[in-house]
């Protein structure tokens, strides 16, 4: 669905300012994947989603979308914006309107629609992203962190996006936010098929929901690959600035001790799973 | 003895309309009672909303309560003619360090508090001296904070506060927009400087594994405290916790649900180690 084909990025090329943010990169990512993206601060992971959409233009190299190229000279990039859709960081602090319901109007307003059109995609996006409808004639600024975050997201899924990219949506918010957020974003690959590509800091929530991990190290594809086959790797990942899950961690000291499990578990659940296995406890 | 003490304390967020009409009153803090021990390594739980970052302001004068008392070493944070003294007593880090980073240079950053404070020149240099080497940055000292990882700069920020030589030092959410290593360097160098200078260490946080390491957890709700205790103590509350909207360390998840499912493994389990102890115990 998605395919970058030897992609550089260099900022200010040609000046005494030049870095290269990620030097040829290529990946393809199917329809309905759940991909985790990782990399330290500065791994080039922001600049990378940007140009998913075409927000930003590579050095060289390009990007398929159902195999046209994103960047050739008659391609629709406005159009392909509402197809990739992007939730940035903090996407709250992007709400502006009146009421909730006129925010998440926006998007399809300015992709053409109708009012009443326009209406009706921002009802089912809000009823999508599970925030209660007596909230929906709010000023988004009366929201909690949790309901803006939501409300932000369902600002994006007005325009019915068949991609849909989020840098850390999770950040900030309690635990109980947190899990609310990543579940509906599972949801939405589940019920609509939406493909989903999450950055996040969180070794734990990708390797919870991810179905492909892809980790950047200093502008360079290190791996990706299933999380299992990604979260072997912990001694490579530690030097570049991440970690494997708690869980995977709890594995090789169980080992160590005698206690033989399944070296790749990564989630509570694996790991409950294992533990009562090598216990014998049904 | 207690560094902070917190009396009664109320703080309401007011919002008008364009008439200056109240629409609707918050109520952030009510009753909150509190002390914190000189010395301590403090954690405060709290789902968004709970009022642990309006504390946070209290503690260093950013916000003055509505009713009820801050008192910051016996001074009343509602006194203005002792506000600075209050401010350099308890020193802030907030969860965005591209925010608090002010200066083109990093040693520049760092002496800015004390170059507020009136400090002779000597002394400032000293000060930076010490600050930069206790969060491992002096290598950076002459370098542009734009250069630096979110970590880096997070510890940039630490050492500003430091330079100031506060007695207690407020984080708020510090390691938030972190990547591992990043929220590991700023953790460890809160820990250091407890232990090696004393400093006491209020750290808020949403994430359940900072919290294990701390002398006393404070959970709030609804502007107060709701829970008070060691890590042990507070984690085992599994349910409650997530009532609140929190959550238990891994380990700790992970030992409530095998026991729950009827392994016979103990309780008060917070890290890896102490759960792979407990299990080698049973293996026996």
């Amino acid at each position: 669905m998605i395919e970058a084909r030897n992609l550089t990025h260099i900022y200010n090329e040609g000046t005494a300012m030049e870095s290269c943010a990620f030097t040829d990169i290529s990946f393809t990512i199917n329809k309905g994947e759940f991909i985790g993206l990782i990399g330290h601060t500065g791994s080039g992971k922001s600049t990378l989603i940007q140009h998913l959409n075409g927000l930003m233009r590579p050095t060289a190299g390009t990007v398929y979308f159902e195999g046209e190229d994103i960047f050739a000279d008659k391609y629709d990039l406005r159009a392909l914006r509402g197809k990739v859709g992007m939730v940035f960081q903090y996407p709250e602090y992007q709400l502006f309107d009146e009421t909730v319901l006129l925010d998440v109007m926006f998007g399809p307003l300015n992709m053409g629609l109708s009012k009443d059109e326009a209406r009706e995609r921002a009802l089912s996006a809000l009823r999508l992203s599970g925030l209660s409808e007596d909230k929906f004639e709010s000023s988004p600024f009366e929201l909690s962190g949790g309901q803006k975050r939501r409300a932000a997201i369902a600002g994006v899924l007005s325009m019915e996006p068949e991609v849909l990219i989020l840098d850390e949506p999770a950040a900030g918010l309690d635990p109980g936010g947190r899990n609310e957020i990543l579940e509906l974003v599972a949801n939405l690959r589940k019920e609509r098929n939406i493909t989903i590509i999450l950055v996040s800091h969180s070794m734990d929530d990708v390797a919870k929901y991810a179905d492909r991990i892809m980790v950047l190290n200093k502008g360079r594809l290190a791996f990706f690959d299933e999380p299992r086959a990604v979260f072997s790797h912990v001694e490579e990942l530690e030097e570049m600035g991440l970690a494997a899950p708690q869980m995977t961690y709890l594995a090789q000291k169980l080992n160590k001790a005698g206690i033989s499990v399944d070296p790749a578990i990564s989630t509570v659940e694996e790991a409950k799973a294992e533990i009562l296995k090598a216990f014998n406890v049904k | 003895m207690n560094i902070i003490k917190a009396i009664k304390v109320c703080y309401d967020y007011v919002s008008r309309d364009e008439n200056d009409q109240v629409i609707s009153v918050t109520h952030a803090l009510s009753d909150l009672d509190l002390e914190i021990e000189k010395g301590s390594f403090v954690c405060i739980l709290g789902h968004n909303g709970s009022g642990k970052s309006t504390f946070a302001r209290l503690l260093n004068g950013l916000s003055i309560p509505l009713s009820g008392t801050v008192l910051v070493t016996d001074i009343d944070t509602k006194n203005e003619d002792t506000l600075l003294t209050v401010r350099e007593t308890a020193g802030m880090v907030f969860q965005n360090p591209d925010n608090q980073i002010i200066a083109n240079v990093v040693e520049e950053d760092v002496a800015f508090g004390p170059e507020n404070m009136g400090i002779p020149t000597e002394e400032i240099i000293e000060r930076v001296d010490t600050a930069l080497t206790t969060v491992s940055m002096q290598e950076f000292r002459d370098k542009s904070p734009n250069r630096l990882s979110g970590g880096q700069k997070q510890r940039v920020a630490i050492a500003g506060v430091m330079a100031m030589k506060p007695e207690c030092i407020i984080l708020d959410e510090p390691t938030a927009m972190l990547d591992p290593l990043g929220r590991e360097d700023v953790l460890f160098t809160a820990h250091e400087l407890n232990k090696n200078e004393g400093i006491t260490i209020v750290l808020i946080t949403h994430n359940m594994e900072e919290a294990v390491d701390a002398d006393r957890v404070i959970v709030m709700d609804h502007g107060t405290v709701a829970m008070d205790g060691t890590p042990k103590e507070i984690f085992s509350r599994v349910e409650e916790l997530r009532k609140l909207s929190l959550n238990v360390p891994e380990a700790a998840e992970l030992s409530y649900e095998l026991k729950k499912s009827g392994l016979p493994i103990r309780d008060g389990i917070l890290t890896l180690d102490e759960l792979v102890e407990a299990l080698t115990e049973l293996k026996k």
